[in-house]
């Protein structure tokens, strides 16, 4: 316990303290520039067990900001590489690598396994997701988000107080950081927030930002805390969950010459399915390669995807709709149909 | 009256400025708001308002006193 002594001798935390430590379970969503600074703090002042999940690699813009990763992870899954990380910080701590998105699926079964949820994602949707999750499973949520030099921290749904949705009751679409810009420094911060929340919610001391939001300014030191009560009007209930997040919500459409214009078509069968479809408006991304492949495409362009049946168009879709792809849509039509369309005349007339 | 406006997240570079003091007609948070969507192009931005530190539901045509601060709050997705 000599690690710990020089935090065991503050009066707020002592040995009973410590031993809260030990016994907590953090989940934390996202390993980015938030994740990366309040993990190593959490893991080094002797949280028991930690849960990390990101479905995110290491891409080289990510090394300014996300401490825990070297020019070696790029192209590797964070949450593999932060584990490594921290087990080597502190092997007493329990890290779980869960290397998927948060999704409807999976997101009440990992929450009901741990007491606290930290948001430290960077997408307006799964701060909903992870919200109404920890409502339905009953646990508080420790929230972080930046814009550019600027933070915002509280905590959720703690003993039942207010929630997310209490002070932005509807999602609108913000930029991230990727569109934003952001500096390591800034959303180190932030996280660093974060983790004092985390601890003082496991060691029940201090004054909790429950109810309250922290706006923090990096660059003018300037922070301000807004008060905001319990909004009695929502209430998240397990079929609220379903519709929300668990229902394929996928538009299936028709191939239409109007479509072709803004769209581009994503054909993801086979390389050796025929026939083959030749054409400016075709990208050829396989579903077997698609999640290491999606990248190249872009998040603002409309996308229309086919195979054969439609049904690994509906996964691709899926897999863009998780990271936030503006506008997806799947295909009814066969490619036979497909190629038809597109090589007729008024098609190529259209599109000159 | 006059009130203290302050902008947060993106607001900012809109209104090109943290904060400010104006000289305003609209007596209820309702009026306000109509006044400076009309006038600034914010409509495009999802914000919240707390009125002297305290977050008001964004339905409620809240009074305005002189003096008053009014913080503009929109959420922030980055991390």
């Amino acid at each position: 316990m000599s690690r710990y002594q020089r935090q065991i001798i503050l009066p707020q935390i002592g040995e009973t303290g410590q031993q809260k430590l030990a016994e907590a379970r953090v989940l934390v969503i996202g390993a980015g520039g938030l994740g990366c600074a309040l993990l190593p703090y959490l893991v080094s002042s002797g949280v028991g067990t930690i849960g990390i999940v990101d479905g995110d690699r290491v891409e080289a813009s990510n090394l300014h900001r996300q401490i825990l990763f070297s020019k070696e992870s790029i192209g590797k899954y964070k949450v593999y590489e932060a584990q490594h990380f921290l087990k080597n910080q502190n092997p007493s701590c329990a890290i779980n690598a869960i290397a998927e998105y948060l999704n409807g699926k999976n997101a009440l079964e990992l929450f009901t396994k741990y007491d606290l949820i930290v948001d430290a994602t960077d997408r307006i949707g799964i701060r909903y997701l992870i919200n109404d999750a920890a409502v339905l499973t009953g646990k508080p949520v420790v929230y972080g988000s930046i814009h550019r030099f600027e933070g915002q921290v509280s905590v959720f749904n703690y003993n039942n107080g207010p929630t997310y949705r209490c002070l932005f009751p509807k999602a609108a679409e913000v930029p991230s950081c990727a569109e934003a810009g952001v500096l390591g420094t800034s959303v180190g911060m932030i996280g660093m927030l974060q983790a004092q929340e985390v601890v003082k919610l496991i060691l029940k001391t201090g004054k909790l930002l429950s109810g309250e939001l922290l706006v923090y300014n990096t660059l003018t030191a300037d922070q301000h805390k807004f008060q905001f009560s319990k909004n009695e009007k929502i209430s998240i209930t397990q079929a609220f969950f379903n519709t929300e997040y668990l229902q394929d919500n996928i538009q299936v459409v028709d191939l239409d010459i109007s479509l072709l214009k803004g769209f581009k078509l994503i054909d993801v069968r086979e390389l050796n399915e025929q026939p083959r479809i030749q054409h400016q408006k075709v990208l050829e991304l396989p579903l077997s390669t698609f999640s290491e492949n999606w990248g190249q495409l872009d998040k603002d362009q409309a996308y229309i995807i086919f195979c054969k049946s439609g049904t690994r168009a509906k996964k691709a879709a899926a897999i863009l709709q998780e990271h936030n792809f503006k506008t997806i849509k799947v295909l009814r039509d066969s490619p036979t149909q497909v190629a038809s369309l597109l090589s007729s005349t008024s098609v190529i007339k259209q599109l000159q | 009256m006059k009130v203290t406006l302050k902008y947060f997240g993106q607001l900012v570079d809109v209104m090109g400025s943290h904060e400010e003091i104006r000289e305003i007609t609209a007596n209820t948070s309702n009026e306000l708001l109509e006044q400076m969507k009309q006038n600034n192009p914010i409509g495009h931005i999802p914000f919240q308002l707390a009125i002297n530190d305290k977050l008001i539901e964004q339905e409620a045509a809240k009074k305005l006193n002189d003096g008053d601060v009014i913080a503009l709050l929109p959420p922030y997705a980055g991390g």
